[in-house]
């Protein structure tokens, strides 16, 4: 099944110019070839699992990025790509290599889109990745900066309910003594999830992951 | 697929029946012909494109038409580029991409050092790792001292590397060489570094072969990097047996600029009611000191002033060696200032600019008196001045890959002075000290790399230049391991309580040979380095005469070292072990013959444990090392069993436990330190007395630590500023 979803992938991604070939598009045929660009790999990064589906999303999103130069959701769902990433691999030696990789789409998507909620959080889910790695000599230095990043995308948009997710996320995997665990948890999923029923995306290609995760960490906190 | 994607997918297939195209297909390949999967193939400005399959194919289905470029690139290679005009054939594009040398893969030139840095992730150690390396509280060289090539010296501060005294270590941050980088020297007293690691975000420690940007360290260099932003404004309290401080700094809004400050009072008053010393102090360590940092980022470089202001007091009363009746009294009153600021700035693309000012003054104010019964038997009561200017500059030019050349300059003006009343008269020695230093990191591939450099020095009190190539090469073996080889010249300056006394000593020197293995692979470090060290020029001098000082000494130090990190087989434990082995004699200083040095031991060895439990939030870490006897000089004995004693073996054992916890919105870390926790016997060496007792030998004494055990009890709260509000401003 995830072979044809790839392959499905592939030649959904080759066949995108043929949409709008014609050389005198229009702005609207080039923003619909876009949009449509946008939500087929969308799509299949709903249900991406492993990293070559990842590898092969970031790739495309890439791409488009480029031929777009303008748009920023491009480059923040291939930062998110490797973001997933980041955080999953077994093979902690590679955390940082991901990391960076995932930095520097982010980067590229902040360039385009100042002062944005979800690139500050996807910020922050990059910092608790990068935590992971050896987390006795980092935790001090990059959760503070995650904490702040957080901060930041919760003021920038408080309606946005991902800042919650990365910080419940992140809270729950903390010792009690550090500030973390299960009963200081529960309160931020709850608002989180509040926030996710609340929630109206931009439009169909701007993010809006992470309810699934969000219901399944209120499971966690509650003891059965 | 439900029935919804099988539409998509064949309206898709479809259309590609409609649209001019051309299949391009290929192969992703290094230059090792293995295939790299994953690969972003693209189209330059266009959606067309593809990623690699795991054996490195690709195909897809282009409909661009006109010259285009074609781009393949993958993490850790150079982009693959090619202009290609899309007809109506088939293109096969078989692309074989070269690697990049990335810092993460490229082989690092290690031999003869030891970083901890958080920022390169190939480091042995990590900034923490100096911080909560038990049996101190956060002293630099205290943590540096569980490594290979340090020596387990007590009596005195300093670094003791290979055969080397602690003079032969230079302290450096930001690259500019500290003139008084420990407290004032006590007598057999180890007195501790004036800055607190938590200033660094890097430590190199290297116990020889450093690179051409350093000199006047004999056989070591400690180089500290100071540092950059903080990432928050907050507020910390220091509150421990020893030591009451408060510390804050201030990101601004827009967080490209920083301020800070401190206050410290330490006072070992309580501490010493409490836990009775061996002396019998008059003034127990009572020190102020206050500090400032400001940050500034340019739009192409960095700001950074520290100052630093100190006054401290010590006095105390011990019975002579020299009898039973006598009586010295020791007091120190030292006051230290040291500053230094830096700007470091990319001038274009390629060159980039460090440059620094620092100014340090040094006041010591001792008195020392010998008494036999209210009599004043014999005093000597200097007042020791340093003042050192300093300026740097080092050009950098990036060169392809990682490769880089460095060339920089820097300038010490050196006065110092001595007064005493009656004993010597007042002398006052300037030197203005010139260096220049070219050097070349070459990364021939990213197997292979070489560090060349030479360094000139010259001093005007001494009147000599020196001459000092340095040369290091590293081969990466396979993935996990390397090969290091390095040799260097160094120069020293002698010591100032020599120059006070004869002006026409000339630089000491050193030649070192070293050889290094490290092999780092899953949380596992282990190293091994061997070294030879030829020195020449140390100076000398007659038994009991000072004043004949010449430079005829020489000696060597060779040895291996064994360094073992793991932090993979127990789950949560990280433990290293360290070991020493040292063979070194030299004719220097007051030695009649070259003999072995007596602060140094022949077998060294230490083992740090860590573990953090996290369920009660503790980082517990124990420190255990160990030195064989130590040589000592014993009067009682003939010239030609000149340091033929040995001290008794030494052993201790630290532990500290870090207890962390949030109260309301501040970090607290409790910290409980103690030292010697077995209560060992420890002597670092033996004192005589200059002249014989009633039955004609002299008697002699150990000097051992002051109080069996150390212990220290704190709590540092980190109080954030909680500054979301103007996050947006």
């Amino acid at each position: 099944m995830k072979k044809q979803i790839v392959i499905a992938g592939i030649l959904i991604t080759c066949s995108y110019n043929l949409f709008a070939q014609t050389s005198a598009e229009t702005s609207t045929a080039v923003n619909k070839k876009f949009i449509t660009a946008m939500e087929a790999n969308l799509k299949i990064l709903d249900t991406a699992s492993n990293p070559a589906t990842f590898i092969l999303l970031a790739n495309n999103f890439e791409r488009i990025g480029k031929a777009e130069q303008k748009q920023w959701q491009p480059f923040y769902h291939a930062a998110f790509c490797y973001a997933v990433m980041a955080l999953n691999t077994p093979d902690k030696s590679k955390t940082d290599l991901l990391a960076d990789k995932a930095e520097s789409y982010l980067t590229l998507a902040d360039d385009l889109e100042k002062n944005n909620s979800e690139v500050s959080a996807l910020r922050a889910m990059i910092l608790y990745a990068r935590v992971l790695v050896d987390p006795t000599s980092r935790w001090q230095t990059m959760s503070k900066e995650a904490a702040d990043d957080l901060a930041k995308a919760k003021e920038q948009n408080p309606a946005n309910p991902r800042p919650y997710l990365i910080e419940a996320n992140s809270k729950l995997r903390t010792p009690e003594g550090l500030g973390g665990g299960p009963k200081t948890t529960k309160p931020i999923i709850e608002e989180c999830l509040n926030k996710y029923n609340a929630f109206v995306p931009e439009n169909s290609i701007a993010p809006n992951w992470g309810k699934g995760q969000a219901e399944k960490l209120l499971k966690a906190v509650n003891p059965q | 697929m439900n029935s919804k994607n099988l539409l998509l997918f064949f309206s898709l297939l479809l259309s590609l029946q409609l649209a001019a195209q051309v299949t391009i297909s290929g192969f992703v390949k290094n230059t090792k012909q293995e295939p790299l999967a994953g690969a972003s193939i693209s189209l330059e400005n266009s959606y067309s494109g593809t990623t690699s399959a795991a054996d490195g194919s690709f195909s897809f289905i282009a409909t661009d038409t006109g010259t285009i470029k074609i781009l393949i690139s993958i993490t850790g290679y150079k982009s693959f580029e090619q202009v290609i005009t899309p007809g109506t054939s088939p293109l096969v594009i078989n692309a074989i991409l070269k690697e990049s040398i990335t810092e993460l893969k490229a082989v690092i030139l290690t031999a003869g050092s030891f970083e901890a840095s958080d920022k390169k992730r190939t480091t042995v150690l990590k900034s923490i790792d100096i911080v909560t390396t038990a049996g101190q509280e956060a002293d630099i060289v205290a943590a540096l001292k569980t490594l290979p090539g340090a020596q387990q010296v007590g009596e005195t501060e300093g670094l003791f590397v290979r055969g080397g005294t602690g003079a032969e270590t230079k302290v450096f941050i930001d690259g500019m060489m500290v003139s008084n980088p420990f407290y004032s020297s006590v007598p057999d007293i180890a007195q501790r570094g004036r800055f607190s690691p938590l200033l660094f975000k890097g430590t190199i420690f290297s116990s020889g072969g450093y690179s051409a940007q350093y000199g006047q360290g004999l056989s070591s260099a400690l180089v500290l990097e100071s540092l950059d932003l903080p990432t928050r404004s907050e507020t910390n309290w220091v509150i421990s047996s020893a030591q009451l401080s408060v510390t804050g700094q201030k990101l601004n809004q827009s967080k490209n600029g920083s301020i800070g400050g401190g206050i410290a009072y330490s006072n070992l008053a309580p501490y010493f009611n409490v836990v009775k010393q061996k002396y019998d102090y008059t003034k127990a360590p009572e020190l102020i000191n206050t500090e400032l940092h400001v940050r500034q980022k340019t739009k192409k470089g960095m700001f950074k002033l520290y100052g630093y202001a100190n006054h401290n007091t010590i006095a105390f009363n011990k019975r002579s060696v020299e009898s039973q009746s006598w009586l010295d009294q020791f007091k120190l009153t030292n006051r230290n200032i040291y500053t230094n600021l830096t700007y470091t700035s990319a001038l274009n693309e390629k060159w980039k600019l460090y440059s620094g000012v620092s100014f340090s003054y040094n006041k010591d104010n001792i008195q020392r008196y010998t008494l036999a019964k209210d009599t004043v038997n014999n005093y000597f009561l200097p007042n020791l001045t340093n003042i050192t200017g300093q300026a740097r500059i080092v050009f950098t030019r990036n060169l392809p890959g990682l490769s880089k050349l460095n060339i920089g300059a820097e300038w010490q003006y050196i006065t110092d002075k001595v007064d005493a009343k009656d004993s010597i008269p007042f002398i006052t020695i300037h030197d203005s000290y010139i260096a220049s230093f070219a050097e070349a990191d070459i990364y021939i591939t990213s197997k292979f790399a070489a560090r060349t450099g030479v360094r000139a020095d010259h001093s005007s009190l001494l009147d000599q230049t020196t001459l000092s190539p340095r040369i290091s090469l590293a081969y990466k073996l396979n993935d996990k391991s390397q090969v290091s080889a390095a040799y260097g010249d160094f120069y020293q300056k002698p010591e100032t309580n020599y120059l006070f006394r004869n002006r026409h000593l000339s630089f000491t020197k050193a030649a070192h040979f070293i050889f290094n293995y490290q092999h780092i692979a899953n949380g596992q470090t282990l190293r091994l380095e061997l070294f030879y060290k030829n020195y020449d020029k140390l100076i000398t001098y007659p038994l009991n005469d000072l004043t004949k000082l010449t430079n005829n000494g020489d000696g060597y130090a060779r040895g291996i070292e064994f360094f073992w990190r793991d932090k993979k087989t127990f789950k949560g434990f990280d433990y290293w072990i360290a070991y020493s082995y040292l063979d070194t004699k030299r004719k220097f200083l007051y030695y009649p013959y070259s003999v072995q040095p007596d602060f140094t031991a022949t077998h060294t060895a230490s083992l740090v444990a860590k573990k953090f439990v996290e369920s009660i939030s503790t980082y517990f870490s124990m420190t255990y090392s160990y030195a064989s006897g130590r040589p000592y000089y014993n009067p009682n004995r003939p010239l030609t069993e000149f340091m033929k004693d040995r001290t008794i073996d030494y052993n201790t054992m630290g532990f500290q436990l870090n207890f962390l916890t949030q109260i309301s919105k501040s970090y607290v870390v409790f910290i409980f330190n103690m030292s010697n926790v077995l209560g060992s016997r420890q002597v670092y060496t033996y004192r005589f007395a200059t002249i014989q007792d009633a039955d004609g030998t002299y008697h002699g004494e150990a000097i051992t630590p002051l109080a069996k055990r150390f212990f220290f009890v704190g709590a540092y709260l980190s109080i954030g500023v909680d500054r979301r509000k103007s996050v947006l401003d």
